[in-house]
């Protein structure tokens, strides 16, 4: 049981802090309105579990829950689950669900539509495979009670469960679904119901009136969901310059994902104001550590120490109040895993004597680096390839930039063979076990032996301040062999009314519309 | 008659099984794969092998040639990979939208190029003739998205008149339809209106140079009657030809209309599908294309007959 206490109490004491740092609510809000948000881009399912593409999770993260939830300090919480514990060899783990939930279709909530979906969530891409290789077995000893069976004592069960991936859904609804086939519809708990899905259209979701919320004040999408909104409305505007028109004019509430570039017109316009959401993810690239050219760890600590990351984080961004010149790999520093652990003196700054050193100890003979890029998507992915690229030139590090659409990208990506670096970017993650730099198979293939074992230990450990101890060491270690690098650390924009309540002004409470009110009428 | 509308059905099935079968071997030889697109950025390479299998996709191309054409033929597109819906079912949906934004848009240009061009001819020379032959020319030169951009600027952000974007159905009642077509229609139509108002006003003023005209002016014939009667049924020809061509145009380019005003339409749904890589999708997209086009061009050729009794079939 102390192995339960010391977990558990590392895992709460992130929330606490993060509570004490920043109120829940400053005010309430009247239930009522429509809050009007445009979007600009929809999956063909609301279903999270068939795609990784994060930004297609907004409808489920509003609509369904999961057994744990993120507080803003990225640590999970029950939000389903009343309680949890572990069992004395750190290899069991034991949920028992809260009394008396129900899905939206009316039926209750049992563990057995908790195994389905968490048995689905694990053969699914991304997050699921790391959850399969972390659980063995799930089972259900009676109605209330979710058993998770653990190859090895494992803390990182509640962090992959806290994702919106691993929503649960009535088990009713999943028939004739799979991990690649999507559900029909959301039959979930969320405090509002799937009432119209129309893939180039938008999305329409009800207000719930039997959704049970917990008694927990709100924190990121942990505790009480304060449901103001009678309906939620995404409408898909692929344009950003529609978005930002249709929010001058009233037409919606929230417009999503502006570029920088249109933050006067909203801050000039007295009805709009331009929501600059600080440390919400870093801008990358990722090396191919397996083979080719940048497998020469040295030639990747010379590109390391040639880069100048001020220009790059401009040429991408645009405007220097929309970024920052932070190392740590978690870009949000109110995780309990923000480190800058093992980051040389005068990040940002190039140092050419270094980048001599490194050139001579390579076998670099100046052949041009397969850089991917899909600019179509990412422009700003782009401009920091370019940039860096101007950069590395300089030093005679020659770069081939590989322009090409997403799917191409992906594809390309993925075969060794085919790329020595592509841009990216890297969110806050809940736990370091989710990153996907780290797992060996994700593109970039970083399989260093010292990292592997490192992992392996992390994944195993339990004590969070140990754990912090090791994370600072695999973090040390990339800053040493570099199989990525950071540029920077990327704001978020987006627009919205005046009038409409408790906005999200920090990343871990990205999609938490259930807890923003509509402008009043 | 009908021999020769049996031989245009002959061809049509070229005119569409060419582009079909480029289509197909575009889609499989062009890098990125839907596997890939489907499960996200997220995904290993090992379970992009293993969907690629559970969809079929790492048969060889031939294979899979064979299954196509046995759909084809059959009358079976296939299940979208994404939407995982039949293709038959998913094309009428989109397609409705972008008929009706094409006819609304060529109705527009129809109406304001007769029109203009009615006016410029008979006022040839004069400031008015001149100020329509510029806008003319302005209005073949503007990029379509830069003048839905400056529409919805005008229109819809200025003087709110209209929404900024988003599409009603006719179901929804005309006026709420209308608000929501009129301003991607006009966008659209600017440029086929222009080429009209253009091939309206010079063929007008060659008919009305023709000495038939002149008889008929000779014969007392009220003004009206020389222009709308005799005038106009000539000087329209090639006005059709052009509405004829503007048909397939509209169709095609409303793509960038579509995804400006958000408009659910068939032409963001096939480039959608294209970057997804949803292969039976985009088959089944440009196979609805190609047949409107092809049965669009047989019935203009028809109207020719109809509008000049000269014309006979053979």
């Amino acid at each position: 049981m102390k192995l339960t206490s010391t977990l558990r109490g590392g895992l709460l004491a992130g929330a606490s802090l993060a509570i004490l740092a920043v109120p829940a609510l400053a005010q309430d809000f009247p239930q009522g309105g429509t809050l009007r948000i445009g979007i600009s881009q929809m999956a063909p399912s609301p279903d999270p579990v068939v795609t990784t593409f994060g930004v297609n999770w907004a409808t489920a993260g509003v609509v369904c829950e999961g057994l744990f939830a993120l507080d803003e300090s990225w640590t999970p919480q029950p939000m389903l689950a009343d309680s949890f514990s572990y069992g004395e060899d750190g290899k069991t783990l034991t949920v028992t669900l809260r009394d008396g939930l129900n899905f939206h279709s009316g039926a209750a909530l049992t563990s057995a539509d908790v195994v389905a979906s968490l048995n689905r969530f694990r053969e699914s891409a991304g997050i699921g495979a790391a959850f399969k290789g972390a659980v063995s077995s799930i089972s259900a000893p009676d109605d209330k009670t979710v058993v998770f069976e653990m190859a090895s004592p494992s803390p990182i069960v509640p962090g992959l469960l806290a994702g919106t991936q691993a929503v649960i859904m009535s088990s009713a609804s999943l028939e004739g679904a799979s991990p690649t086939e999507a559900t029909r519809g959301l039959d979930c708990t969320g405090p509002y119901t799937l009432a119209e899905y129309q893939p180039d259209q938008g999305v329409t979701m009800t207000r719930w009136d039997d959704y049970a919320a917990r008694s927990e004040p709100t924190s990121g999408a942990s505790g009480k969901k304060q449901a103001y909104a009678d309906q939620i409305s995404f409408r898909l505007m692929p344009e950003a310059s529609v978005r930002r028109d249709s929010l001058i004019t009233g037409e919606i509430d929230i417009a999503n994902e502006l570029p920088s570039d249109f933050y006067d017109a909203l801050q000039n316009d007295p009805n709009t104001e331009a929501v600059v959401v600080p440390n919400n993810q870093s801008l990358t690239v990722v090396f191919n550590t397996r083979e080719g050219v940048a497998a020469d760890v040295n030639l990747r600590r010379a590109i390391y120490h040639a880069l100048e990351m001020e220009p790059i984080m401009l040429a991408s961004v645009g405007n220097p109040e929309f970024y920052t010149l932070d190392p740590s790999w978690i870009p949000d520093p109110n995780s309990f895993w923000y480190t800058t652990a093992g980051v040389p003196e005068g990040f940002g700054t190039p140092d050419p004597d270094k980048v001599t050193e490194y050139l001579a100890a390579s076998n670099y003979d100046g052949e041009p680096i397969r850089w991917l890029v899909a600019s179509e998507q990412y422009q700003k992915h782009f401009l920091t390839a370019i940039t860096a690229s101007q950069q590395l030139e300089e030093y005679g590090i020659n770069v081939e930039i590989v322009e090409s659409p997403m799917a191409n990208y992906i594809q390309a990506r993925a075969d060794a063979a085919q790329m020595d670096a592509f841009s990216s970017f890297l969110p806050t993650y809940v736990d370091p076990t989710s990153i996907a730099y780290l797992n060996a198979s994700y593109p970039g293939f970083w399989e260093d032996p010292e990292k592997m074992a490192l992992m392996q230990e992390i994944a195993t450990t339990i004590d969070p301040e140990a754990r912090k101890a090791i994370f600072e060491k695999i973090h040390a270690l990339a800053y040493d062999q570099f199989p990525f690098i950071k540029y920077g650390t990327e704001s978020n924009m987006y627009g919205i009314r005046q009038g409409v309540g408790n906005p999200a002004r920090i990343p871990s409470r990205s999609g938490d519309y259930y807890n923003v009110a509509p402008p009043a009428n | 008659m009908l021999r020769y509308l049996g031989k245009r059905f002959l061809l049509i099935l070229p005119t569409i099984f060419v582009p079909l079968i480029l289509v197909f071997l575009l889609l499989r030889l062009s890098p990125g794969d839907p596997a890939g697109m489907m499960l996200g950025d997220q995904a290993t390479a090992e379970q992009i092998a293993a969907l690629r299998n559970q969809l079929g996709l790492d048969q060889p191309i031939w294979v899979q040639f064979l299954f196509w054409i046995r759909g084809i033929v059959t009358l079976d597109l296939g299940n979208s990979i994404f939407f995982r819906e039949p293709v038959m079912q998913i094309i009428p949906r989109y397609a409705g939208v972008t008929i009706l934004l094409a006819v609304v848009a060529l109705a527009l240009a129809v109406l304001i190029g007769v029109t203009l061009g009615l006016i410029s001819a008979m006022n040839r020379n004069k400031p008015i003739d001149r100020g329509v032959v510029t806008a003319a020319v302005l209005g073949i030169s503007l990029p379509e998205f830069w003048f839905a951009l400056l529409l919805i600027f005008v229109f819809a952000v200025t003087l709110r008149w209209f929404p900024v974007a988003g599409y009603n159905p006719p179901t929804a009642g005309l006026i709420a339809f209308g608000a929501t077509i009129f301003l991607p229609a006009l966008a659209l139509g600017v440029r086929q209106s222009a080429l009209m108002t253009r091939m309206m006003r010079s063929s007008m003023l060659d008919v009305l140079n023709e000495p038939y005209i002149t008889t008929a002016r000779a014969q007392g014939l009220p003004e009206s009657t020389v222009i709308g009667r005799y005038a106009m049924r000539t000087a329209a020809m090639p006005v059709i030809t052009v509405a004829g061509l503007s048909a397939g145009y509209l169709l095609g380019g409303a793509v960038t209309i579509e995804i400006i005003f958000a408009l659910p339409g068939l032409g963001r749904m096939l480039v959608e599908a294209v970057g997804r890589r949803d292969y039976p999708l985009v088959e089944g997209g440009v196979l609805a294309i190609s047949l409107v086009l092809a049965v669009l061009n047989l019935v203009i050729d028809l109207i020719y007959a109809i509008l000049d009794p000269r014309i006979r079939y053979q």
